[in-house]
């Protein structure tokens, strides 16, 4: 009865933390990644090749002043950091990072917990960390933050569409919602294989979930300032830095999970393959990052609406019927 | 036991949350509020081993409707206090809930659950689990009120956009 | 294909053949110029005829017991398709005149129709209450069609407000009815409540659902949202709304309490007394009192659910025939009166819809004021004219299930109702002119008006066909 429980709790601690450890030195390969891309050198002086560079900007977010400004609303202003990242963190919970193994006589399950609408509840669950920007900037009581929460929950809300009907072809061949049958469905081929353009609008839609570049409308330092989280300050400007970051470990976790056959890879260890698969889409971010000029706002509607939710829908249907044909 | 506990904790931040959604002032504190009430009621969902309706509520109310209705009130923003409180409303609003309350109480007790049967989910055929006994329904039995949903919402797109489009 | 499929598919045809049509329609008005965008209402009417031709006679039920298709949903699809065709044409001249002429308008009236097939043939309340959401969401855009105009998107939104709310109610009973009787199909839902009809909680359920279904026919007291949505919305389409939409909510409500609640059909009867006294009473009375001719004919719309609910509260097969035959003279005359209000124009400081307007029109126009003067004898039950028939048949029928103090309710209400009709045609033929009007019937909605007219007078003459046509309904 106890042993079980015991179990999730330690698994649960060893991912938050990972995570955790894994946003801090994603920072850090921004930095570097970026830097190399722009022939500059990145941080440097922090430890060597600065890779004590990530744990002293926590330590100066942690110690500087938490400043709440005068106007805000208080309470709302507290959540909206929160509503940023516990989202993001639950969202790991139905991710299957290797097969189960078998060890001390045990057999290990190298998840917290299998459902059997694990999309969904991915999906479910990410949406709602739309939340925490809304409210931010309402609660901001500042121009500048409201315009920035505006824009971007009018982008998650367009992108969130294409996002869910470009992951519904994969389920499609696969049969099942839960992403462990999802995995192991892809035993013989990846996903990305057949599911091409899915991929593809999936990655773009994805980089508009996370509210990164080239759609970084939301925080636009030249026009908005920085957009929702303007006001924010220390330990909560933290939070929303580290949500933002685990929400992009999120979505590629899932690209890795529905297109890149999660952990299955020749060779190397399952956890590795895992690993690298989704160190990958990381870089696709940074890449991106580094290389696209921002979008209008008009364009990116227009992108989500008029050309990736046609595509995705397209897609499926060709996806169904093929399937349809096969079985 | 473990699911008697978990059930209190749901059914009473429900609760608490639908009355707080009520007794706000603050349109968006209510919105708040409201986020909690799916929550809860998508736990007890979840109980009653309806894990894709469950799914579903938060991804679609809470993910996408609730957010819609916070876009509207922040544009609008009408300032807390905006509101004109009428107390003969409240009245008017307990009055009918309380008639709703026996209402429901009546009928769960009269129809004999609490002294035969259990509430519960049923249990599912072989090789079955949630989603696919709801997918199998809804494209077998319900399959005419599916596609009719469909209808439904292309005529609710094409009047949107006849009422919103500028010309 | 299998016999069961076989079925199935030619239960839902001519639904399936109406969507067909109406993804077609949508085509059609993408590939019409601005100048042809009434092409799409001729298409329309064409693709309503031609579903009319090609609908399979019934009965047939399929899909589990969930969809009916018989005689009963093919009388109340050609009550539908009457309604569109004579909106159609009469609102063409009407809308482009208020520049609001689009494809859209044909194309959501379209769409409606098919949520009224679904409602009227539905033998599922899952079904049915689709198709309501379908009907109602088309109606609450055509209500807020003309978007410049302020009473218009009062109209839109007022409807859209008071038409969730009572689908609010409505679902709210039906959970009690689906948590009690554990169906939604209206045959097991009969078969649950036989012998339970005494519970508390089918009584509450069935109360909820039948309010809900009030409000969509606009009874007394659940009216309020009527004369405001009807006096807002585009006239012609106004003409409409308080037509089909009735039609379909009669229709499926007879099948309802014919169906489902047979069991317990005897309680229910002083609640449809009630809701039909009222109704009929407080229509007429209210309409007295009104000086605009649009305002007017929306509280006798009301007035004359009130009549119609007199054949619910008989609860046998004649009664039930009588409303479909009363909605089908209904449906003609007073889109025909609705067409004729559309176009009268007032060039003094008044609406155009006022009283006043029509002073003296039987001399700048005879024609259309002779077709107002039968639409309004007609509305007012004056034989020899087809309101006549319909009511008459509504009374004999509950004449016939002994309800005699009702039938002479009714006959009371008509005989009150006379005066605010009259009032119109004394207006049009006795007074003279006090403001600028202007009048001119152009081709479509001369057709229009003169099919209403015709039919108003053949009917009233010849009701054989017309009671022959559904005399053999049975649900």
């Amino acid at each position: 009865m106890l042993l079980p429980i015991v179990f999730t709790i330690i698994k649960i601690l060893i991912i938050v933390t990972v995570i955790l450890l894994a946003v801090a030195y994603m920072t850090y390969a921004e930095r570097k990644v970026i830097g190399a891309m722009q022939v500059r050198l990145g941080p440097t002086h922090t430890g060597p090749y600065g890779l004590l560079q990530p744990i002293a900007d926590a330590v100066k977010l942690i110690a500087k002043e938490d400043l709440t400004p005068d106007m805000v609303d208080r309470p709302v202003f507290i959540i909206a950091p929160l509503l940023t990242m516990v989202p993001a963190l639950a969202g790991f919970a139905v991710i299957p990072f290797a097969d189960n193994f078998t060890m001390f006589g045990m057999e290990i399950k190298p998840y917290i917990t299998d459902l059997n609408i694990g999309l969904l509840y991915v999906l479910a669950i990410s949406s709602v960390g739309t939340y925490g920007v809304i409210m931010s900037g309402w609660a901001s009581n500042s121009k500048y933050a409201l315009l920035g929460s505006l824009r971007s929950s009018a982008q998650v809300l367009s992108y969130e569409t294409a996002m869910g009907l470009s992951l519904v072809a994969p389920v499609l061949l696969a049969g099942s919602l839960s992403l462990r049958e999802i995995t192991l469905a892809q035993a013989g081929m990846w996903f990305v294989v057949p599911q091409i353009v899915a991929f593809v609008v999936y990655v773009i839609a994805a980089v508009a979930e996370t509210n990164r570049a080239p759609f970084d409308l939301a925080e636009a330092e030249t026009e908005i300032v920085a957009g929702f989280h303007v006001e924010y300050s220390s330990m909560k400007f933290a939070l929303f830095f580290l949500g933002e970051y685990a929400n992009m470990y999120l979505v590629s976790t899932i690209a890795t999970v529905m297109f890149l056959g999660g952990w299955n890879g020749p060779l190397l260890p399952p956890l590795v393959w895992f690993v690298i698969k989704v160190l990958f889409i990381m870089f696709i971010f940074l890449w991106l990052r580094a290389t696209l000029p921002r979008l209008r706002f008009d364009q990116l509607m227009s992108l989500g609406w008029k050309v990736l939710i046609p595509i995705a829908l397209a897609n499926l249907m060709i996806t169904a019927i093929v399937v349809h044909i096969v079985r | 036991m473990m699911a008697q506990v978990a059930f209190y904790i749901l059914a009473v931040l429900a609760v608490v949350s639908a009355l707080g959604v009520i007794t706000r002032e603050n349109p968006v504190h209510s919105a708040l509020w409201m986020l909690l009430t799916f929550f809860s009621v998508a736990g007890i969902f979840v109980q009653l081993g309806a894990e894709f309706v469950a799914a579903i509520q938060v991804l679609v109310y809470a993910g996408a409707i609730l957010v819609l209705y916070l876009f509207v009130v922040m544009l609008l923003n009408p300032r807390a206090g905006g509101f004109i409180r009428m107390p003969a409303k409240y009245i008017i609003g307990s009055a009918v809930s309380i008639v709703v309350f026996f209402q429901i109480a009546i009928t769960v007790w009269s129809s004999g659950i609490f002294k035969n049967g259990t509430i519960g989910p049923l249990p599912y055929a072989e090789g079955m689990n949630n989603v696919r006994a709801y997918g199998n329904v809804l494209f077998t039995k319900y399959l005419v009120p599916f596609e009719i949903a469909s209808l439904l919402l292309l005529v609710a797109m094409i009047g949107a956009i006849v009422i919103a489009r500028k010309d | 294909m299998t016999p069961q499929l076989f079925n199935d598919i030619i239960t839902v045809y001519p639904e399936i053949l109406m969507t067909i049509f109406a993804l077609v329609l949508i085509v059609i008005d993408v590939v019409a110029g601005d100048k042809m965008k009434a092409s799409v209402g001729y298409f329309g009417i064409a693709f309503v005829a031609l579903v009319a031709l090609l609908s399979p006679a019934g009965p047939f039920i399929g899909f589990n017991n969930m969809l009916i298709w018989d005689n009963f949903s093919y009388v109340f699809f050609l009550i539908f398709a009457m309604a569109y065709t004579l909106t159609t044409l009469g609102s063409i001249d009407y809308l482009r005149d208020k520049n609001m002429l689009k494809g859209e308008i044909y194309i959501v009236m379209f769409f409606s129709l098919i949520g009224m097939m679904f409602m009227v043939s539905a033998n599922d309340l899952t079904i049915f209450y689709v198709g309501l959401e379908t009907m109602a969401i088309s109606m609450y855009v055509l209500a807020g069609f003309n978007k410049h105009c302020l009473k218009s998107n009062e109209a839109g939104v007022k409807y859209f407000l008071m038409g969730a709310f009572s689908s609010g109610l409505f679902l709210y009973g039906l959970t009690f009815i689906y948590g009690l009787t554990g169906s939604l199909t209206y045959t097991d839902i009969a078969a649950a409540i036989q012998g339970n009809t005494g519970s508390l909680g089918i009584k509450f359920g069935l109360l909820l659902m039948l309010v809900g279904f009030a409000f969509k026919i606009s009874a007394v007291p659940f009216h309020m949202w009527a004369p405001d949505v009807y006096t807002g919305s585009p006239t012609p389409i106004a003409g409409f709304m308080t037509v089909a939409p009735k039609a379909a909510a009669f229709g499926a409500l007879i099948r309802f309490t014919w169906v489902a609640i047979a069991p317990a059909s005897e309680q229910w009867t002083l609640f449809f007394t009630i809701l039909a006294v009222l109704t009929m009473t407080y229509g007429n009375l209210v309409a007295l009192a009104q000086d605009n001719v649009k305002r007017m004919l929306a509280y006798s719309a009301i007035a004359h659910a009130g009549y119609m609910l007199i054949g619910l509260v008989t609860m046998t097969p004649e009664g039930f025939r009588a409303i479909t035959i009363y909605m089908l003279i209904y449906s003609f005359m007073n889109i025909g009166a609705f067409t004729i209000i559309g176009l009268l124009k007032n060039k003094g400081m008044i609406d155009d819809e006022r009283i006043e307007s029509f002073a003296g029109l039987s001399k700048k126009n005879p024609l259309a004021s002779l077709a107002m003067l039968l639409f309004m004898f007609s509305l007012a039950g004056i034989p020899p004219l087809a309101g006549f028939v319909g009511k008459f048949y509504i009374f004999i029928a509950a004449i016939k299930a002994e309800i005699y103090w009702l039938a002479i309710v009714g006959v009371l209400n008509s005989a009150l109702a006379c005066y605010y009709y009259m009032r119109v045609t004394i207006f049009m033929y006795f007074k003279e002119p006090e403001y600028e009007t202007e009048l001119t019937l152009k081709a479509p909605s001369f057709v229009a008006t003169f099919i209403a007219a015709v039919l108003v007078v053949l009917v009233g003459f010849f009701p054989s066909f017309f009671v022959n046509l559904v005399s053999s309904l049975t649900v």
